[in-house]
């Protein structure tokens, strides 16, 4: 008989991954936010040359949370695959499986002892394990947000890996993979508030639409540096109406929001993970962030889905909150 | 007083933060990345002999290489996009990096004699330095350049003085040649000078700053091939010289394509662009041969249908096991 015995932080020799994780996706934030984002548009700013110290100051901050986004990566990975495995419940070794495959494939990389095209390979079929545990541990109500984010990170996944070589894909054949990750991504995006349960938080709507309001206005008013951004930050080109895409900043942000006032705080972050990450392979980096982030979303969803249930249900130790199971 | 007790609550947290920190800062002072680029990948392996400029050397038969898709140029206008893809290749030789491209055009826009006239071309563009910010694609960014090689077809094709291009012209009242009556090459307009071939070196941190590099050390050549266009470029790894990208084995590189076809009257930013794809600078010498990624795509594949096998698998087990 499975009985849940242990409260949130009452576990021995098992990671609580929500602090690692959450130090992980502010940092990962602020680098998306100031690297990625305020660098590459600050040309627009009069007279930048001006406020060159500013601006330098900043930008080796946005550096920083680089460099410590990445290095906060590889435990937080590791923590998470510990987490996952001693949570209990058999899907989740299909989950600490995919993400060992990708932690340790990363290393070899950099000795040079496999090549990029297995990295890609590894990373594609770490996130589709993943993202399959993940569908199997929480059921119909992941499989929009989910299958949508997995849907659309394997068809950028395969463009990348088609593109190279001289049995290339033609362009049209390119333009179907490209546009199914983009119409996922948005579908993932705009049903992430399926993820949750319970009543609706109203502040949480209200920021919504008043971030899905701005990102609509940014489309239209300055399309081509919005559009820029959405392709170098999330690797969407930004192809379908700007309606869509102010839905999918909405839905995302009022799922954060809601999830972080509600107490699913791994739910959250790994939706921020998820973000920073974006759709398809660009680095190793940003690889590993979708791996914790997905890895994070599995073990947050496990826990909303044991709140739940009948009390029976396992809680996974990734929340601080162990099962034991314990025979009879 | 707060935050000491929750250092101390969590003295292995902390502790870890503590080294990642430090180990963040040792990474920036260093400028060591140890992340790895998935984007498209285009490897440069050291050639067996010097390929030289021309395009139809043997060499880039047998080497493979990567199909960069292209779009419209989107940075301040909406405009372009005429040619759909590029395929490059990359070899390098004696510290010297040869980079091939070739795409289709079906017509050859080579003479610009014309004020209506426009040169089909070609340009690639590097970081100026590798950081960990790869920098604007849109002509960099204040803390990070540009340096962007270009070929144009009419350079390609030698100035044509007007004399030469209309054989049968007549002026009545303008029989001058000195250099002054040739006003761009006056005002030092770099495509009509005669000494320069048909690359140019150009530089770049924002948009309206692209200016010519003093010093233009990057060779190129381009020929018609049998549906458009292949074009080499040339240049030693390092320079020595400021603005410009520097290269070495065994390191890797973002580049970004942008091609323009004269005639659909593309010019300046009425172009088709790449994203960034990152140059593989190998010090193992090239593989001739193939470069197809069928196995690739059937391994991940692969690996993906096991992963799903073993999980749900894994699913069945568990839910006999815990009667879930």
């Amino acid at each position: 008989m499975a009985l849940r015995i242990r409260r949130p932080g009452d576990f021995e020799g098992v990671p609580d991954i929500r602090p690692l994780v959450w130090i992980l996706a502010a940092s990962a934030a602020v680098e998306l936010a100031i690297l990625r984002t305020f660098t590459r548009t600050a040309i627009h700013i009069p007279d930048i040359e001006a406020l060159r110290t500013p601006y330098e100051i900043l930008t080796r901050g946005g550096e920083f949370a680089y460099f410590l986004t990445l290095c906060l990566l590889l435990p937080a990975a590791v923590a998470a695959a510990v987490a996952l495995q001693r949570g209990g419940h058999p899907q989740w070794r299909l989950a600490t499986f995919a993400l060992v495959v990708f932690t340790a494939t990363w290393p070899l990389v950099d000795l040079g002892a496999i090549s990029s095209g297995a990295l890609d390979a590894m990373t594609l079929a770490a996130v589709l394990g993943l993202g399959t545990a993940i569908l199997l541990v929480s059921g119909a109500r992941s499989a929009l947000p989910v299958g949508g984010f997995v849907a659309a990170y394997a068809a950028s996944a395969f463009f990348t890996l088609a593109a190279t070589g001289d049995g290339a894909m033609s362009v049209g054949q390119q333009r179907v993979l490209l546009n199914t990750a983009e119409m996922a991504a948005v579908v993932f995006a705009c049903t992430t508030p399926m993820l949750l349960n319970g009543s609706r938080d109203r502040f949480a709507i209200i920021v919504a639409v008043v971030t899905g309001l701005l990102v609509f206005g940014a489309l239209l008013g300055n399309g081509s540096t919005s559009r820029f951004l959405l392709l170098w930050n999330i690797g969407l080109s930004g192809s379908m109406p700007s309606f869509f895409y102010a839905a999918a900043a909405g839905g995302l942000t009022y799922t954060v929001l809601r999830a972080m006032r509600g107490g699913y705080p791994l739910i959250a972050a790994g939706l921020v993970l998820l973000v920073a990450g974006g759709i398809g392979l660009h680095s190793t980096y940003q690889s590993a962030l979708v791996g914790v982030g997905l890895a994070a979303l599995a073990a947050g969803l496990w826990v909303a889905r044991t709140e739940t249930a009948p009390s029976t249900a396992p809680v996974p130790a990734a929340t601080g909150a162990i099962p034991i199971t314990q025979r009879a | 007083m707060n935050v000491l007790k929750l250092i101390l609550q969590h003295r292995r947290l902390s502790a870890g933060l503590a080294i990642a920190v430090v180990t963040a800062a040792l990474l920036q002072v260093t400028n060591t990345n140890p992340a790895v680029s998935q984007t498209l990948a285009l490897t440069a392996y050291e050639a067996p002999s010097d390929p030289g400029v021309d395009p139809e050397a043997g060499i880039w038969k047998d080497i493979s290489g990567v199909n960069v898709p292209l779009s419209a140029q989107a940075g301040s206008y909406v405009a372009g996009g005429s040619v759909k893809m590029v395929k490059a290749q990359a070899l390098h030789f004696d510290g010297k990096l040869f980079v091939r491209v070739s795409w289709a055009d079906a017509t050859d826009d080579s003479s610009t004699t014309k004020v209506q006239d426009f040169a089909d071309a070609v340009a690639l563009e590097f970081p100026q330095s590798a950081t960990a910010a790869v920098p604007s694609i849109c002509m960099g960014q204040a803390d990070s350049a540009v340096n962007i090689w270009q070929w144009r077809a009419d350079s390609n094709n030698g100035v044509r003085d007007p004399n030469v291009a209309y054989t049968n012209a007549l002026v009545d009242m303008y029989p001058s040649t000195e250099a002054l009556f040739y006003t761009a090459r006056a005002a030092n307009n770099p495509f009509a000078q005669l000494d320069r071939g048909a690359v140019q070196s150009l530089y770049s941190k924002a948009f309206g700053e692209l200016h010519t590099l003093d010093f233009q050390e990057v060779q190129g050549l381009g020929t018609r091939t049998g549906d458009g266009w292949a074009v080499v470029f040339e240049r030693k790894f390092d320079t020595g010289r400021a603005g410009h990208a520097l290269f070495a084995p065994s390191t890797n590189m973002d580049m970004a394509f942008a091609v323009w076809d004269g005639s659909q009257d593309e010019r300046n930013g009425k172009k088709a662009v790449s994203q960034f794809v990152n140059l593989s600078i190998a010090a193992a010498p090239a593989v001739t041969g193939g470069g197809d990624q069928t196995r690739t795509i059937i391994f991940a594949a692969g690996l993906g249908i096991g992963l799903v096998l073993i999980g749900g698998g894994l699913a069945i087990y568990g839910y006999r096991e815990n009667g879930d």
